[in-house]
């Protein structure tokens, strides 16, 4: 039925044909100019690279680390204030009405992966205290929901009891921001939300980490640009791209949560210790310099299996950002309080 | 073109139109039989044998649409004309996250599926299939710090890590495809097959 009873003439049939190339030759024709092509957007579209300033460090002399040990939970709050206050307090760097970001570090949805969300709350609630307007966002690892994720370890609901707006950062747009320092990386897709917060506030967990041995505050900065660029950082020079990342993206202040800490193995699946200690500092690579000698201790109390040993003097993320300015990673110009 | 021309149907023309739909379904079975491997698809959690499954299915994308993370996709010829459109899950688009995550211990498709043709079962109980890698891409083989899957992996102990490298074991995988989804290698390393996949047994 299909293809009989079609009548078609010589005549008809060599005007089809000739009708059909002329259409596809004008169709190779238009598309020879770029600007039809969805793939290739026009110059306008494009953004220019955000020129911003690095943000360097307020003294470059000497870097203040605060260890506070903590004896039960109950007192989390407490001990963060004890620990702020020994470096100076929060009101050196919040003043009323500053956008204050807090970044906790949530890879998956696996609780012992991220702060404990007392530590998160006691810092949004410290920051309100001192008149800051305060934000708790993440972007989580490729795979995972980030806003599944912070309510399902307690973070959201912690913080926004405290008083903090909970955001997830993968529903917003990148803009592009050039890396001045460019050793790996030349410019970097980063949130908005991040770049436009006047105070940036590390909250990572005490955590070892199988490809760049620990994950503290330094690697946490990892959760402010989009899951493509988090690619991006492991085929190029993961270690040398963290601390590309930190001269752009530098967090004003870092508290590192050890109530228990991560050994053996990380980000996931490691065995949790209860080291109770909070580090804060205004450096970040000080305060991981000093976090990672601290979970090096913690591993050769516990006893962990000399496979799974590292060096903490020896962390390539750590000293290539004290290389580039970001903070100090020499054990001598650290005051540990 | 008298397809749609409201022809009167005889019982010749109808005898012919129905060996003419014979024909055509044959000969897609054949030619995507002779394409495709003899693997099984990889199914959804909860799914029951693959011999039973293409019949209780009903390929009503119910499970399509409850899925949190877009891990299920329908399937075309490539496994068969009797598999065509059944749901089956493509780790690129997304992870299936029944062992920890959004659907954790809820399995949204075997929960709403209307026919049985995935059935809930317990977390544990679950295998979809095995993840293989190739060694040749991975970004930790090639010598770059990149341990991106033993990071997002779900179940302790599928992926261990020896000398900086990524090592899969076969028993511990789940077949979720967390691993596949978050590789940052271009092409990915890994492949899902359903290697080892449990799955139910209809009439038990």
């Amino acid at each position: 039925m299909l293809f009989t009873r079609y009548k078609i003439n010589r005549r008809d049939y060599v005007k089809y044909v000739g009708i059909s190339a002329l259409a596809g030759a004008l169709g190779m024709f238009l598309g020879r100019f770029k600007g039809w092509r969805s793939d290739n957007p026009s110059p306008s579209a494009i953004e220019t690279p955000t020129q911003i300033q690095p943000r360097k460090p307020s003294r470059i002399g000497e870097s203040v680390v605060s260890i506070v040990r903590l004896d039960s939970d109950d007192e989390i709050e407490r001990v963060v204030r004890k620990s702020l206050d020994a470096i100076g307090g929060l009101g050196k760097l919040v003043s009323p009405g500053k956008r204050v970001l807090v970044k906790p570090a949530v890879l998956t949805s696996d609780k012992y992966c991220a702060p404990d969300p007392r530590v998160v709350a006691a810092v949004v609630k410290l920051a309100r205290e001192v008149g800051g307007e305060v934000t708790v966002a993440e972007s989580s690892g490729r795979g995972s929901s980030t806003a599944y994720n912070l309510s399902h370890v307690g973070i959201k609901s912690a913080a926004e009891e405290a008083g903090a707006e909970v955001k997830s950062l993968d529903d917003e747009k990148p803009i592009r921001v050039e890396v001045p320092s460019s050793v790996s990386l030349r410019e970097v897709l980063v949130y908005p939300t991040v770049l436009n917060s006047d105070v940036l506030i590390s909250v990572p967990r005490l955590k070892r980490h199988i490809s760049t041995t620990v994950t503290i505050s330094l690697k946490n900065m990892m959760g402010t640009i989009p899951n493509s660029e988090k690619g991006r950082f492991h085929t190029l020079d993961l270690s040398q791209s963290i601390a590309d990342l930190n001269t752009v993206i530098r967090p004003n202040l870092s508290i590192i949560d050890g109530t228990s800490a991560m050994v053996r193995t990380g980000p996931t699946g490691g065995d949790m210790v209860k080291s109770k200690i909070i580090i804060a500092s205004e450096d970040p690579v000080a305060a991981d310099r000093v976090a990672s000698w601290k979970l090096q201790e913690i591993e050769d109390e516990v006893g962990v299996s000399p496979h799974h040993r590292f060096d903490a003097a020896n962390i390539r993320h750590i000293l290539a950002s004290g290389e580039l300015g970001v903070g100090n990673c020499n054990l001598e110009s650290i005051r540990i309080i | 073109m008298k397809i749609f021309s409201g022809e009167k149907i005889v019982r010749r023309s109808f005898i012919k139109h129905l060996v003419e739909g014979a024909i055509i379904i044959g000969c897609l079975n054949f030619a995507s039989t002779a394409a495709s491997s003899s693997n099984e698809p990889v199914r959804p959690p909860g799914s029951v044998e693959e011999k039973y499954f293409n019949l209780l299915c009903v390929r009503c994308g119910i499970c399509l649409q409850v899925c949190p993370t877009g891990a299920i996709s329908l399937s075309g010829f490539e496994y068969g004309a009797r598999a065509a459109n059944t749901p089956v899950i493509n780790p690129l688009c997304g992870p299936c996250e029944f062992y920890r995550g959004r659907c954790e211990g809820e399995m949204r498709c075997s929960r709403r599926c209307p026919t049985g043709a995935l059935r809930q079962i317990g977390r544990d109980e679950v295998k979809l299939g095995t993840v293989h890698l190739n060694k040749e891409y991975c970004l930790a083989h090639r010598g770059f710090e990149c341990m991106v899957c033993a990071e997002m992996c779900p179940v302790p102990g599928a992926i261990t890590v020896q000398e900086r490298k990524p090592v899969f074991n076969k028993d511990e995988c789940v077949g979720c495809g967390t691993c596949l989804y978050a590789c940052p290698a271009e092409p990915k390393p890994l492949q899902l097959t359903s290697e080892g996949a449990r799955r139910i047994k209809w009439f038990v």
